[in-house]
């Protein structure tokens, strides 16, 4: 399963820059390899939601879903992104903070010395730093489902493939779209 | 229209965090700092598994750090310039190696010239870590007494051993929660005692005293320290003129089986280091870390 992870992230990756036609005739292989990837997921994840779909008791996580009135298509998004967001990303998170407490002694010692402190809130900041410095998830990536003005000059369209590099002084406003879905 | 958010960029664009480039957690106990950082996305799309991811790290971060300080081996690149690739997460590429160290005080006992101030030295610094020295040569130019004044003078060795003991308890007792040599203590004091003074009722004395208990109950938290008996071997007798030395190698080898008894009798655990190569007792104290390593994990 793991291994069906990673190549469904390198099939992610192949589809995110290139359209699916043009590496269909560009690179017939590899396109043949990352569509088998995308199909063994998602082969998993049916088998998962068969089995769990007749008793939505079984986890908590389908419990609330349910709950939410979600729709199979939803669901099934749901449980693809715990799947695939849930690999190597708090792992990965905890090894920069481990790596990064060893070059910060003062931290370090300032870490241990709030453990025995019920109310501080310290290893969170830590790993807030961490996150901050070495992200896992250095980008967010969005497709805009209807069309939308930021500004006078920008104006993004539905339906269009574009990648955007945003200026830093965007992001807010970006974020705020984001926040209404 | 796909829309990529730069997170990576925006967490260290100086606009909104002062000094992007310095690792200084305390930047988030101010909430307003929190207001531009969404490592987990923001809104009905952001990560599912946040909270969840959060709790974990916290539990693992917590219960590694009081276990373990971690040393990084590769001192040359600086965290921030390790290079990575964006596989399932954004990744290092090259390997990375950490020597991990238990939080413990080793401590190396056992009778005079037997190497132990050597192999504390060699094998701290193997492990950049301090070595905490013995207490009794400082006390001998403290007194003003020679090793010598000792053997022949018993109410002058008593007060030597317990003056140590005193001296140990504020020393050991301060010392770091960080992986620490500790070159002889507490109880080479009591086999001193048990040895070179005729009245056993001395040697209880010492024993029973405050500090003494609470030192013996920190040697005896497998947790906390691991007691390593260097034994001596003939190869290494020597008369360095500071300390006491036994007539010849009978007595040195009972002395070493005083400390055996003494610590049996006191319920603390230790390990006995047999070889005479350095490199070899390294290795022993080395196993034993890592098998201590696995105990608690």
């Amino acid at each position: 399963m793991i291994e069906a992870i990673i190549n469904y992230f390198k099939a992610w990756e192949f589809y995110l820059l290139k359209s699916d036609w043009i590496s269909k005739i560009v690179y017939p292989q590899a396109s043949k390899r990352h569509e088998q990837a995308v199909h063994k997921v998602n082969f998993e994840v049916d088998r998962f939601i068969k089995t769990y779909l007749r008793d939505f008791e079984a986890t908590p996580f389908l419990a609330t879903m349910k709950k939410a009135n979600m729709n199979e298509a939803d669901i099934r998004q749901n449980v693809l992104e715990m799947i695939l967001a849930g690999t190597d990303t708090s792992s990965v998170s905890l090894y920069y903070t481990v790596l990064l407490l060893s070059e910060n002694e003062r931290v370090a010692d300032k870490l241990l010395a709030s453990l025995s402190d019920p109310t501080s809130s310290y290893i969170d900041n830590v790993l807030k730093e961490s996150m901050r410095m070495l992200p896992v998830g250095p980008v967010i990536i969005r497709q805009a489902t209807s069309d939308c003005k930021l500004s006078d000059t920008i104006q993004i369209k539905k339906g269009k493939l574009l990648l955007i590099n945003y200026y830093v002084q965007r992001y807010k406003c970006l974020l705020e779209l984001d926040l209404k879905g | 229209m796909n829309i990529v958010l730069q997170i990576a960029r925006m967490n260290r664009d100086p606009e909104y965090f002062e000094d992007p480039l310095e690792f200084r957690p305390e930047r988030f106990s101010d909430n307003s700092q929190s207001e531009m950082f969404y490592p987990m996305g923001k809104g009905p799309k952001s990560c599912i598994g946040q909270y969840f991811a959060m709790i974990e790290m916290r539990v693992i971060l917590a219960e590694f750090v009081r276990a373990y300080g971690v040393l990084r081996q590769n001192t040359k690149a600086k965290c921030l310039e390790i290079e990575t690739r964006w596989d399932i997460a954004q990744q290092p590429i090259l390997e990375e190696h950490v020597a991990v160290l238990p939080r413990k005080h080793l401590i190396l006992v056992g009778a005079h010239s037997v190497g132990k101030t050597t192999l504390a030295q060699y094998a701290a610094e193997r492990f950049q870590c301090e070595v905490v020295k013995e207490a009794a040569r400082d006390l001998l130019d403290e007194m003003k007494v020679t090793a010598a004044d000792l053997l022949s003078n018993q109410q002058l060795n008593f007060e030597f051993q317990r003056r140590i003991v005193k001296t140990l308890s504020t020393k050991h007792g301060s010392s770091s929660p960080k992986l620490t040599f500790f070159d002889r203590c507490a109880i080479d004091a009591l086999a001193y005692a048990r040895f070179y003074l005729d009245d056993p009722k001395k040697y209880e004395e010492l024993r029973d005293m405050d500090e003494t208990q609470q030192l013996i109950a920190k040697y005896r938290d497998k947790k906390q320290t691991i007691v390593f008996l260097i034994e001596p071997r003939e190869e290494c007798l020597h008369d360095d003129h500071v300390r006491m030395l036994p007539k010849n190698f009978e007595e040195w080898r009972k002395f070493s089986d005083t400390y055996k008894t003494v610590m049996d009798e006191l319920r603390i655990p230790f390990e006995t280091i047999s070889d005479l190569d350095l490199n070899k007792r390294f290795v022993q104290i080395l196993e034993r870390l890592s098998s201590s390593n696995n105990r608690t994990l």
